[in-house]
Formats: C-alpha cells, sequence, structure tokens
C-alpha cells in the first residue's frame, strides 16, 4: 500500500509541474505573437537605419567627429564597454547562458579593462554571484522593450564614450536566424566608423558613382544629431530581436517540459495499475487461502 | 519630374510610401521646403511637424521625432523614430506627457535626465501643436 501512494502523490506533482510549464507555455506563445508582431514593423526602419549610415559615412568628407574616432591607446590600456541583453527571468532554456558565454568569451579576447552594462535581470545577477564587477546603475529591463528604454541606454552610453570613459561599445544580443533558431550577435556600436567596417566592408563597390550630397548644417552637426537616432533605433531593434528570441526559448523549453512530464505520467501510471494489480492479487491470494484453511478444518 | 517618391519610415514600419508634391519638414535649424528634383543632400530633422502635399494636392501633417531625411535621384527617405498622424495622437497622453516633463524639470536632474525629459517635451509639445492646428 506504501508504494501506491507514493506513486500517486509523484504523480501529483508532476501534474502540478506540468500545469505551470502548460501555463508558462501559453503565456509565451502569446508574449512571442506580440513580440513577433512589434519585430516585424521595426525591421524596415532597422534595415533604413543601417542603409542611411553607411550611405552617410561613405559620403562623409574626412571628419574629426569625437563618434568616429577611433582610440590611440594601446590594446592593454583601453576600456571595453559591452551591453548585454539577458532576460530578467529564466526557465528559457539556453538563451542567457548563450548570450554570457559569448560576453565572457569577448572580454577574455580583447583583453584590457571591461566596463560590463546588463539588461536584464538574470545577467546582473550571474555577474554578482561570480563576483565580477558591472555597472551598478545602469538598471534596465528587458521585459517589453519600448522607445523610452532604447533612448535612456543610449543617453547613459553615449557621453561615457564621448567623454573617453570607454574607448569602444560592443553590443551583445540574441537575434532569430529563422522562425525557430536563435543566434548569439556580436556587434560594434562605437566608434561608428569600425561598426560599419565589420558589417560592410566587403559588400560596398568602391568605384561606383558616389552623389554630391549637401549635409545641412554642417557634416558634424548631422553626425551629431544622427548618431544618438541610429544608438537609439539600433539598442531598441536589438531588445525587441532578443525579447523574441527570449520568449521563442521559453516557449520551447515549456514545451519540452511538458512532454517530458507527459511521458513521466505515462511511466508512473503503468506502474501505479501495476503496483494497484499486484495489491489486489495478493489479497485474493490470502483471502482464498483464509477460506481454504478455514473448510480444512 | 513634378513628383517625387517618398518613404517615410518610422520605428513601427512604413509611415508614408508614394509620390509627393512638396513638403515642408522641421530641420534642426528650422523649416525647409523640398520640391521635385531637389539637390542630394542628408539633413538631420528634430521634433516637429512634417507637411506633405501628395499628387492629388492634398496637403497632410504628421508629428514626427528625431530622425533624417536623404535625398538622392528624385528620391527621398525620411527615417524617424516616430510619426504619427493627427488622429492617431491621444491627446490625454499628450498632455500628461507635457506635464510630467515640466514638473520633473523642476527638480534638480543630472544632465542626462534633463536632455531626455527635454526630449521627452518636445515630442508632447510637437503632437500638442498639431492638434491644435486641425
Amino acid at each position: 500500500m506504501a508504494q501506491l501512494k507514493e506513486i500517486r502523490d509523484r504523480m501529483n506533482s508532476i501534474e502540478g509541474t506540468q500545469k505551470i510549464t502548460g501555463a508558462m507555455y501559453m503565456i509565451a506563445t502569446t508574449k512571442l505573437r506580440r513580440a513577433r508582431q512589434s519585430r516585424d514593423n521595426n525591421a524596415v526602419y532597422f534595415s533604413a537605419l543601417k542603409n542611411l549610415i553607411e550611405r552617410l559615412l561613405r559620403h562623409l568628407p574626412e571628419s574629426e567627429h569625437p563618434y568616429l574616432r577611433v582610440s590611440e591607446k594601446k590594446r592593454d590600456d583601453q576600456t571595453h564597454g559591452y551591453l548585454m541583453i539577458t532576460a530578467d527571468k529564466g526557465l528559457a532554456g539556453a538563451y542567457n547562458q548563450n548570450i554570457l558565454k559569448e560576453t565572457e568569451r569577448f572580454i577574455k579576447e580583447d583583453g584590457g579593462r571591461a566596463r560590463i552594462f546588463v539588461v536584464g535581470e538574470t545577467g546582473r545577477r550571474y555577474f554578482k554571484n561570480h563576483g565580477k564587477e558591472i555597472e551598478e546603475d545602469f538598471v534596465f529591463s528587458s521585459e517589453a522593450p519600448t522607445h523610452h528604454t532604447g533612448r535612456a541606454i543610449t543617453s547613459y552610453l553615449l557621453p561615457l564614450f564621448r567623454d573617453g570613459e570607454i574607448d569602444d561599445l560592443r553590443i551583445v544580443y540574441t537575434a532569430m536566424k529563422s522562425a525557430m533558431e536563435a543566434e548569439v550577435r556580436v556587434r560594434k556600436l562605437l566608434p561608428l566608423v569600425s561598426a560599419l567596417e565589420a558589417e560592410y566592408e566587403k559588400q560596398i563597390p568602391r568605384d561606383i558613382y558616389n552623389e554630391e550630397f549637401i549635409f545641412s548644417p554642417s557634416p558634424d552637426e548631422v553626425i551629431s544629431a544622427v548618431v544618438p537616432n541610429y544608438l537609439n533605433g539600433y539598442i531598441y531593434s536589438a531588445l525587441i530581436e532578443s525579447f523574441c528570441a527570449e520568449q521563442n526559448s521559453r516557449m520551447l523549453a515549456m514545451q519540452t517540459a511538458s512532454d517530458a512530464a507527459t511521458s513521466m505520467i505515462r511511466n508512473l501510471r503503468v506502474q501505479y495499475n501495476r503496483a494497484r494489480q499486484g495489491v489486489i492479487t495478493q489479497e485474493i491470494t490470502e483471502v482464498s487461502a483464509g477460506a481454504e484453511a478455514l473448510g480444512d478444518k | 519630374m513634378n513628383t517625387f517618391a517618398t518613404q517615410i519610415i518610422s520605428s513601427d514600419g512604413m509611415f508614408y510610401f508614394g509620390r509627393l508634391k512638396n513638403m515642408i519638414i522641421p530641420a534642426v535649424d528650422g523649416e525647409l521646403g523640398i520640391l521635385p528634383g531637389h539637390e542630394e543632400m542628408i539633413i538631420a530633422l528634430k521634433e516637429g511637424i512634417l507637411r506633405y502635399q501628395d499628387g492629388k494636392e492634398e496637403w497632410h501633417k504628421a508629428a514626427i521625432g528625431r530622425g533624417t531625411i536623404q535625398f538622392a535621384n528624385n528620391r527621398c527617405t525620411i527615417v524617424v523614430d516616430t510619426a504619427e498622424k493627427p488622429e492617431d495622437i491621444d491627446i490625454n497622453r499628450a498632455k500628461e506627457a507635457k506635464i510630467r516633463a515640466e514638473k520633473k524639470l523642476q527638480q534638480k536632474l543630472s544632465e542626462r535626465e534633463y536632455r531626455l525629459l527635454q526630449m521627452s517635451l518636445a515630442r508632447a509639445l510637437t503632437r500638442l501643436k498639431l492638434l491644435e492646428k486641425n
């Protein structure tokens, strides 16, 4: 009898967990649908923004603008900035781990000093638990990204670069490679030139006809106005993209968990029935043995 | 060549796509009119009211946020963070945002907070201005 109760308790507890994973699956599905929608809406803007910057830099006369300045310090003396986008919550498969691993790899490779700007609670907790220094007053949530978050992050990071406190800035985020597949991406945001060289150098034919553009009021003023916008847009898009990937990853993780629960319950039910039959058989044997013993007298 | 192809792209998608006859944009140093065949240029835009005339001679207005305009080969591309038609603006939200920003600006702020608020106030004022004019 004791065994029967044990099995039933386990089944109950697994069913309880399955209800939770099932609910989380549903929530992630709804959030994913909304996130996909805003990601699709944002896609045109994102690519237009990239084209614009590419064109701007291609046509730009020589400029000493601070946003384009490449640090002249030695590699080991440089301070690198990392903006990483993690989730606020766990239980999203390997989503957070992938981001953390990739960032740590870059920090190691780059050398020098690192300043880490973390969006999302999981990333903050990870670095705190591992005794690594992160920017304490840089607190942003990765849940339901808005323009405001993008602007606030830019207004935090851009002055740091302008004042030379960081020599470059990278963003580490997760992008949706296809509808089901996510991938960690690392892009250099500042200084601007190398960000573009990395992404576009191979694609632009150098000998095409270049229109002469006027920059109003002046090229440097245009850069001053455009770069914060570009960063806002880039960060906002990366936030959306990451949020989408997070929900997708959580949805898949919860689906796997629910499936695993179903198969565990099935196995336990078989065990339970077998044990129950065993108990009944035993009882019958006992009763008939008892009757036999009585009949003998 | 009495019209020019125009795309107005905001962060939540294509806001306008079509041919225009005339356009007046809020540039950083004042308003600027654009007619077909305009010289090639890249100009920074600030929060303000964008006015444009379509092929049927009809004028439209939109409240736009910061961004840029490029004009090349009689094609115009505007990339801004927000763009809204008058009918899409929530007047109460804009009013609240204005009051909130004004109140916060009274307090002692860091330079960063000041700039953020200034931008948010400018957006609220643009939206309200556009609604008043209609």
